[in-house]
């Protein structure tokens, strides 16, 4: 016979020794990283529990029942069955004395023990951080105080000079932000008002305070049309449930968020076409010079690789468009603007544009539609010019030197939209140098665009390179020359240079490339945007 | 007479693929029969003009006057180096020019906000950064037999930098001479 109190403590005991022993807690290695104060707080947990367990418990008293495993089917009396079957079983009755009980001084040992295993268990420096933050967090709650107004440094007044024309140029749209001249962060979030504790207010007052706000707030709801302003307000939202999942469709199929067509009277320059699967992949880095490599479709391959310049590669700065955004329709007809301002709708569809068009489309009308919803922010004060655009590039031969430009209204969806074509002189053949290429696809791309010399970084003298034409007539200093080149910018205007493709196979290219596309991509950024 | 005529007012290819290689060729075979304190001392004279009276915002102008130093310090050179001369400080000046492109001006800044010498400093960097590029072209094109095939083969190489890395046909050309055939020669006295 076994007394209960003696049967768990023992148990208690055992239970805790095997734990401990199996998942490695007393291990040396572990006890080492536990640290001093870890280790004296798992003693004083222990010591402190155990003997809160002994008092509690009243472990130093016998047992009032005992356990005692029978082995015939006979029970005493006051006993009765715990576990088992007819022939061995767990029996538990009334102790009357008779039953075995371990001494308090053993208990409290085996208390102590228990809770000191549990303690060394639990207890480690991650615990100790923890604690020591819990007591931190409790004595000083400074995030429910409202912050202190501090002194204005000096370089934050507003009124500090030359602030005046910081506001100006802001106002103008020349500076992105007013940096220093600025209300900044710090100073409006202090100057706002504050309604969290005030550092000197009675803890009394401010729960006053929180009462009043909550009786307050609570008025609302028993206003009289509260009831039914939330009634309608759901059934508006109800009634828009549509738009809201077909927005939620938008953003999980990455619908397009913009829709340019060109349509180019060149042939398909053939399977390395940059506009299709994976075109990100492509126009990541490209040659500095376009070099077409089959003569039959020399001119395709140039416009496709000016056009991928300038729009998406990102070695210099991120690209101004997304390719998939931008479709390229090769072997268009030369009159297919012309096309396409008479029947937009039939020839879009017949082009293949009309889908893609109208996608874009219905996620404007969408955005216009939650933005009435209070759902989500839209790009609505972009006209549908900036991300639908139809562009049409003919090249043909008896062209005029200057490029043409031809435009015409084109109405779809009731919405007012444009196509532009531009006709252009083809290339002659076996050409060295495209840089009229670039001027020609930009202005298609962008109305109106410039580059000259005071956008140039070759700056006033860098235009065609005048009287530096001899200095590469001779081989002495052949290498040094080379760098007189750089203060010439072949993308203003070519000059003498353009005859002399030796020079162009060596003229640093990536120098003036670099702000050409940087010049042409801030311009494109103001005419063109996405949803 | 006027198929002749119109011959000779085309203007010369004097930077076609063979004259380049034929003029990177003889400024290696200088390169090699001069002394490293050749170079050395040439690069010392020229860059003192090059931070002195050839410093110009105009770079078409600060390149002439460079040539001009160029030329004056093969005037002092015994007649023997005549020939040689011009060739090896050709790659001299070119160096010189190509330091700002290979660390430039915002790297030469932190460079000198945080060393005292940073001259020495900068000179590590151009030496780590032509090195580098020396590696590389070695790895594609393994060891040249003779000095006209180290010439193509630095041609061809250079061609293909300015699409890969943005550095300039002469800025690659120059480094790599300098470091591949003369071995990096020292920029300042060595005190």
């Amino acid at each position: 016979m076994l007394g209960s109190k003696t049967l768990v403590t023992l148990f208690a005991a055992a239970a805790a020794l095997l734990l401990t022993l199996t998942s490695g807690v007393l291990a040396p290695h572990r006890l080492a990283t536990r640290g001093p104060h870890a280790l004296l707080l798992a003693g004083i947990f222990g010591v402190l529990v155990g003997v809160l367990m002994f008092r509690f418990w009243r472990l130093g008293e016998a047992s009032a029942t005992y356990f005692r495993v029978a082995r015939d089917g006979t029970l005493y009396e006051n006993e009765g069955h715990f576990l088992g079957g007819p022939l061995t079983r767990l029996a538990t009755g009334k102790n009357e004395g008779s039953a075995f009980d371990l001494g308090p001084t053993p208990q409290l040992f085996l208390c102590v023990g228990v809770a000191l295993l549990v303690g060394l268990a639990t207890i480690d420096a991650r615990s100790l951080e923890l604690l020591g933050k819990f007591t931190r967090n409790v004595a000083v709650n400074t995030a429910s105080f409202c912050p202190e107004v501090e002194a204005k440094p000096a370089a934050d007044d507003p009124n500090a000079p030359g602030c005046e024309l910081v506001r100006r140029a802001f106002a103008l749209g020349y500076a992105k932000d007013l940096g220093d001249c600025g209300v900044s962060k710090t100073r409006a979030a202090a100057a706002a008002v504050c309604t969290l504790r005030q550092r000197d207010e009675p803890f009394v007052h401010y729960a006053w305070r929180l009462l009043e706000h909550f009786g307050a707030g609570a008025a609302r709801y028993f206003e009289p049309g509260y009831v039914s302003g939330l009634k309608s307000d759901f059934e508006k939202r109800m009634s828009r449930l549509d738009s809201i999942n077909t927005a939620q469709r938008e953003v999980l199929s990455s619908a397009p968020h913009s829709s340019h067509h060109v349509w180019v009277s060149l042939p398909d320059p053939g399977g390395t076409s940059l506009f299709g699967a994976g075109c990100e992949d492509r126009y990541r880095y490209l040659p500095h010079r376009p070099a077409p490599g089959d003569p039959a479709k020399a001119a395709s391959q140039v416009f496709e690789h000016v056009l991928a310049q300038l729009l998406f590669e990102s070695r210099y700065e991120p690209a101004a468009a997304y390719c998939r955004e931008v479709v390229i329709h090769w072997g268009a007809p030369a009159d297919a603007c012309r096309q396409l301002a008479k029947d937009p709708e039939g020839f879009l569809a017949q082009s293949g544009a009309l889908p893609h068009v109208r996608a874009v489309l219905d996620r404007w009308r969408l955005g216009n539609d939650l933005e009435q919803l209070g759902k989500q922010r839209s790009n609505r004060e972009l006209p549908p010019q900036a991300f639908v655009s139809f562009s049409c590039w003919v090249e043909k031969p008896g062209a005029p030197g200057n490029p043409e430009r031809w435009s015409a209204p084109v109405k779809l969806d009731g919405l007012d939209l444009a196509a532009e074509e531009l006709t252009v002189a083809p290339l002659p053949p076996g050409a060295p140098l495209f840089v009229e290429r670039y001027d020609e696809v930009a202005t298609l791309l962008t109305r109106g665009f410039h580059y000259g010399a005071l956008l140039s970084e070759a700056g006033l003298e860098g235009r065609g390179g005048e009287g530096l034409e001899p200095s590469f007539s001779t081989s002495d200093f052949a290498m040094s020359r080379l760098f007189g080149l750089e203060a010439v910018d072949i993308y203003l205007e070519p000059g003498w240079m353009a005859h002399r493709p030796d020079l162009l196979e060596v003229y640093p290219y990536q120098l003036h490339l670099k702000n050409y596309v940087k010049v042409f991509r801030g311009q494109y950024r103001r005419e063109r945007g996405r949803l | 007479m006027i198929l002749l005529a119109l011959l000779l007012a085309a203007p010369a290819q004097t930077y076609a693929p063979q004259a380049r290689q034929q003029h990177l060729e003889k400024v290696i075979g200088a390169v090699k029969r001069s002394g490293r304190d050749v170079l050395s001392q040439a690069y010392q004279y020229v860059a003192v003009y090059e931070r002195g009276s050839c410093a110009s915002s105009s770079e078409r102008l600060r390149v002439e006057c460079m040539m001009t130093a160029a030329k004056r310090f093969c005037q002092k050179r015994p007649a023997t180096e005549a020939a040689d001369c011009g060739l090896y400080l050709d790659m001299v000046v070119s160096n010189l020019l190509a330091e700002k492109r290979l660390v430039p001006t915002e790297r030469r800044y932190e460079i000198m906000r945080r060393s005292r010498e940073w001259r020495r400093d900068v000179g590590r960097e151009l030496d780590r950064i032509q090195g580098e590029l020396a590696v590389d072209f070695h790895l594609r094109h393994g060891d040249p037999k003779t000095d006209a095939q180290l010439a193509r083969d630095v041609d061809a190489y250079c061609l293909k930098t300015p699409d890969a890395t943005g550095m300039s046909w002469q800025v690659c050309a120059s480094s790599l001479l300098w470091f591949v055939v003369a071995g990096s020669p020292p920029k300042e006295e060595q005190r």
